[in-house]
């Protein structure tokens, strides 16, 4: 623990020498969870938020959990997602890399340039202890990136004076899958929202339906062809935000 | 008059031999040395806040405050590059010392004020590493290009001479890093 920002120092210096290594891969989406620990649920309403997000305000939020980032820190490897998907809008710099790498038990929040203002690193460690960490305590690592990514969002939009429809406050955590009715219609609807939003064009139904799975062969996001996740704006990152470990 | 027909041959020739991309990517370092002054400019900045909360819970830990002092006052009296990269590490080590107080002084740690000052420290750290590696990015490239064929047979003739890298100062190396979700657990909220 006592050696992460000098880590984060060191491996800067070293990084061109690094460069292709580890591969970082391509976004699956505005939630890659390379860890598993995000239901298809969350995902779906994460998509949703982050989907009315970018359309609002044009902020860009990706979340993405890995099992480890080893053998980078975890700083080294969120700017390394940071500047291979380029979150956020492309000269206004919006976007926001979320990390959460599960093994190692940490948590990394990166703003781009553009938002460091409205999201100043003080205030993304506030975020971070109040809504994400206990959650991750408790176990519920799932809660705890919806509480995060809520409070993200909510911010950015307080800030631009608009208001997110797909922002509540956040269920009762840990409903059971068994609470019948309601979720499942939750869950339906969502799914409607999603592809209403995502694929208005009429894209093939296929994929909105089975957008909660894990997409092992979906590469090469950028530029759009072919349906599915158009890749991210284009943003840049200096190093502003906040991590902890749980 | 021989000396001026060199020149103008030389000049034209020049254009053709990367003259004017050694231009811009000295260009560029100095470009990338402004960002990496308006980061240590912000840590700079930050620093009175911090030790201000800190000396409230651990005041007698002065031989850390002066030290912060010291390291401080002379990165904002550095002159040259060289003495502003030598004196930003110093006060990189000084600072990871100040931070590290936190660990014997729970109630410092706990302190929301001080938890947010450290993350804009930590923070603007991690900005200043981000600069400094584009910075030497910057070097690296055009420190390729004054050594390369052609451009290295007249490039120092020119005034251009190799830049020096920014080092990770090695007291940064050791930097601690307050923890805070470390602390003691609290109840999960529900």
């Amino acid at each position: 623990m006592r050696s992460g920002l000098a880590g984060a120092c060191l491996l800067a210096l070293v990084l061109p020498a690094l460069a292709a290594e580890p591969r970082i891969g391509a976004p699956e989406g505005f939630v890659t969870d390379r860890a598993g620990v995000i239901s298809p649920a969350t995902r779906e309403r994460l998509t949703t938020l982050l989907e009315e997000l970018r359309q609002k305000t044009g902020a860009e939020i990706a979340i993405v959990t890995v099992p480890t980032t080893a053998p980078l820190d975890d700083f080294t490897y969120a700017m390394r997602i940071a500047d291979a998907w380029k979150p956020g809008r492309k000269r206004e710099d919006t976007g926001v890399v979320f990390l959460v790498a599960v093994e190692d038990r940490k948590l990394r929040i990166l703003t781009g340039y553009g938002l460091e203002g409205i999201l100043p690193d003080g205030l993304v460690g506030e975020i971070e202890e109040r809504e994400i960490v206990p959650a991750f305590h408790a176990g519920q690592v799932d809660e705890g990136i919806w509480r995060g990514a809520v409070a993200l969002a909510a911010r950015i939009a307080a800030a631009r004076g608009v208001e997110l429809r797909a922002a509540p406050r956040p269920p009762p955590s840990g409903a059971p899958p068994g609470h019948a009715i309601p979720l499942v219609l939750l869950v339906v609807i969502l799914i409607f929202l999603g592809l209403v939003l995502l694929y208005g064009g009429g894209l093939p139904l296929t994929y909105g339906r089975r957008g909660g799975f894990y997409y092992g062969g979906f590469g090469g996001g950028f530029g759009g062809g072919g349906g599915g996740f158009g890749g991210f704006g284009g943003g840049s990152f200096g190093g502003g935000g906040a991590g902890r470990s749980w | 008059m021989r000396r001026a027909m060199t020149v103008i041959v030389l000049a034209t020739l020049l254009g053709g031999c990367g003259y004017n991309q050694i231009v811009a990517l000295r260009e560029q370092i100095d470009a990338a040395w402004a960002q990496v002054e308006n980061q240590l400019q912000r840590r700079t900045d930050l620093i009175p806040n911090l030790v201000e909360v800190t000396k409230g819970y651990a005041g007698h830990e002065k031989e850390i405050f002066d030290h912060v002092a010291d390291a401080r006052a002379k990165l904002l009296s550095a002159g040259s590059r060289d003495e502003k990269i030598e004196a930003a590490g110093e006060l990189s080590g000084a600072l990871g010392r100040l931070l590290a107080i936190a660990e014997r002084y729970p109630d410092l740690k706990a302190n929301q004020q001080f938890a947010r000052l450290s993350d804009e420290l930590a923070g603007t750290e991690n900005r200043i590493a981000v600069e400094r590696m584009r910075y030497n990015d910057a070097v690296r490239a055009y420190n390729t290009s004054i050594k390369s064929f052609p451009t290295a047979l007249y490039a120092g003739a020119f005034g251009f001479h190799e830049q020096k890298y920014f080092d990770a100062p090695a007291e940064a190396k050791r930097v601690p890093r307050v923890d805070f979700g470390t602390a003691p657990v609290p109840p999960p909220a529900r």
